[in-house]
């Protein structure tokens, strides 16, 4: 699981490459949206793969701690006086630490839940809250929606595009290698084998209840994190975003990505975010309503028919097929001769 | 002395009573043997020491150096702090990761660390890192996996997995280590080799060893003790030679006339 020197450089090399991309080639300012989507997204991602992919446990309900992070950090940052920049940086950070208590709290009752049950109590939990955000108006500002500030750190401000999205591209990154830190010591490995027998994690002194309960409030952290960049760079949020479609999302970005594969959280979030974009464009097509919908769920289809491993593993699928192709066509060179 | 202590344990599910008041007893750094016919409920003995099973009654006291725990006081995952550890009937790896990785999990109550410093990885963390898989290595080396440490559990032959999961209770430094039929699956020479290595974890690493077994050759030959149950209850204990000549234990496996 360990990187090699040359894998890490490669990475770090495609890392700034992407960020200095959008600079090179002068995108729109649409595309340029769709592009800090997809960072966001990713982070969302990011934790929903711990919870899923590593840790084996299902939630029907993550875009609720997406929309209270996007919530808290608007509230904070909207009520705090200017202080320079800080606000933002507090509201960022409790962004992703309210939902993790939260997701404490509810994990505390729902991972005594397995399965079907915990993926029904999780939609249930999903719902409550987004009922929550439509009628706590004190807090939400209801149907009405609620309006947020563009990032301003100490002078900078991350009102362009451009700018956001080396910011979430920075907050990304470190989140990552965050995961890829966890994933690689203890509390991975006890994760993975929690996911793969739960007898055997058992007998080997991994309390099931504590390594679920961490699984879930980390991937609630993130989801949070992502909602608080979200709010400050679209500056506006009202509750309908955070429905039962944005959680499906979620398990699909995944899914589709990759299981257990932090690449594969990138991926997904960017598959199902820039697709229905390009889509769009395509006459005909562009015009059916909803067409993301059901293009997500073929494409969630075909992956687990035949790459269960998802995009990130994708070349593992393909290397061996290229190799057949050649095989056989030198066999038919060989039998022309 | 007495590692481990049962005492009138019994447990049933719905009507049927599977283990009725048994009690035995293990000395330590001996091999205890735990036999009996099909459904008998060895492994349901097992399930309760290790605690994945609360017994109804009896008590199962586990003696560590002159410690004494109350095992039914602990959870599952405690088990293994305490130093008692286990094998699976059905090879139970974590097939998605690799011999290294999978032994490295023996070793999860004794490493240190938590979500920060990992997280982080704060320098304490690469050391410790290393400190575990230094041990893991040794045992790769006891059990002679040596080369085969980056290569996936799943991947290897059946043998080899169950020596893994050996390797894995190994790690944790036991002082008693339960088997839940280690030969099942194995043909004869592996059986014999498995014969061996049950007798050097004994003699080099000073663990005491209780296991449940259906291969008699395994048992007879590894067994200093033999306690054998039928139908939850215990029929005989005694040298591997007295067990042979039990009239009962004949009629338990061969099916007696009824006097």
């Amino acid at each position: 699981m360990n990187l090699s020197k040359k894998q890490i450089l490669i990475y770090s090399g495609i890392i700034l490459i992407l960020a200095i991309l959008p600079f090179l080639l002068g995108f729109g300012r649409s595309t340029m949206t769709m592009i800090n989507t997809v960072v966001i997204y990713s982070i969302a991602a990011l934790g929903f793969n711990i919870l899923l992919g590593y840790a084996g446990q299902i939630s029907l309900g993550h875009a609720a701690f997406m929309g209270l992070g996007a919530y808290v950090s608007a509230y904070i940052t909207n009520t705090l006086p200017d202080m320079g920049g800080l606000e933002y940086i507090l509201g960022i950070l409790l962004a992703g630490i309210v939902p993790l208590a939260i997701g404490l709290i509810l994990g505390l009752i729902a991972l005594r839940l397995e399965g079907h049950y915990l993926a029904i109590a999780t939609l249930g939990f999903g719902v409550t809250i987004q009922q929550v955000f439509k009628e706590w108006t004190g807090f939400t500002n209801g149907f009405s929606g609620m309006n947020a500030k563009a990032i301003n750190l100490f002078g900078i401000s991350l009102r362009s595009r451009e700018s956001f999205y080396i910011f979430s591209l920075v907050i990304l990154v470190l989140l990552s290698i965050f995961s890829y830190n966890l994933i690689r010591s203890k509390i991975g490995r006890g994760l993975i084998a929690m996911r793969d027998s739960e007898h055997a994690a058992q007998a080997m002194g991994i309390s099931l209840f504590k390594y679920k309960l961490i699984a879930f409030s980390l991937s609630a952290f993130y989801a949070g994190i992502a909602g608080g960049l979200y709010i400050h760079l679209i500056r506006f949020v009202e509750p309908n975003q955070w429905g039962v479609e944005l959680s499906l999302n979620l398990l699909a970005m995944v899914v589709i990505g990759g299981l257990a594969s932090i690449l594969g959280s990138v991926l997904g979030a960017a598959f199902i975010t820039v697709i229905p974009e390009i889509l769009k464009e395509i006459p005909l097509i562009g015009e059916i309503r909803n067409f993301s919908m059901i293009l997500t769920g073929v494409a969630l289809i075909l992956v687990i028919m035949f790459i269960p491993h998802g995009l990130s593993r994708i070349t593992y699928k393909i290397k061996p097929l290229v190799k057949k192709t050649r095989r056989n066509k030198k066999l038919e060179d060989q039998e022309v001769v | 002395m007495n590692i481990l202590t049962v005492k009138d344990l019994s447990i049933s599910f719905g009507g049927l009573k599977a283990v009725d008041s048994l009690s035995f007893e293990v000395k330590q750094n001996s091999i205890y043997g735990l036999i009996g016919p099909n459904g008998a409920g060895k492994t349901t003995v097992f399930n309760c020491i290790s605690r994945f099973y609360t017994p109804d009654e009896g008590e199962i006291i586990f003696r560590n150096d002159t410690k004494e725990h109350n095992l039914l006081e602990y959870k599952t995952y405690q088990v293994i702090e305490k130093g008692l550890v286990r094998t699976f009937q059905n090879v139970e790896l974590v097939k998605t990761m690799t011999v290294l990785d999978n032994i490295l999990i023996g070793l999860h109550s004794k490493t240190k660390g938590n979500i920060f410093t990992e997280g982080l990885r704060l320098p304490g963390v690469k050391k410790e890192e290393e400190r575990v898989k230094d041990k893991v290595m040794k045992i790769i080396e006891f059990l002679g996996l040596t080369g085969l440490e980056n290569h996936l559990a799943a991947s290897q032959p059946y043998g080899i997995q169950k020596l893994i999961e050996l390797g894995r209770t190994l790690v944790s430094e036991p002082k008693l280590i339960i088997l839940d039929e280690p030969a099942a699956g194995m043909n004869h020479s592996e059986t014999e080799e498995l014969a061996k290595l049950i007798k050097r974890i004994r003699d080099e690493l000073n663990i005491t060893i209780l296991l449940v077994e259906h291969d008699m050759s395994l048992v007879m030959e590894v067994c200093e003790k033999i306690c054998v149950i039928n139908f939850g209850k215990k029929i005989a204990e005694g040298s591997p030679l007295e067990i042979q000549e039990n009239i009962e234990v004949q009629k338990a496996y061969l099916g007696g006339e009824e006097a």
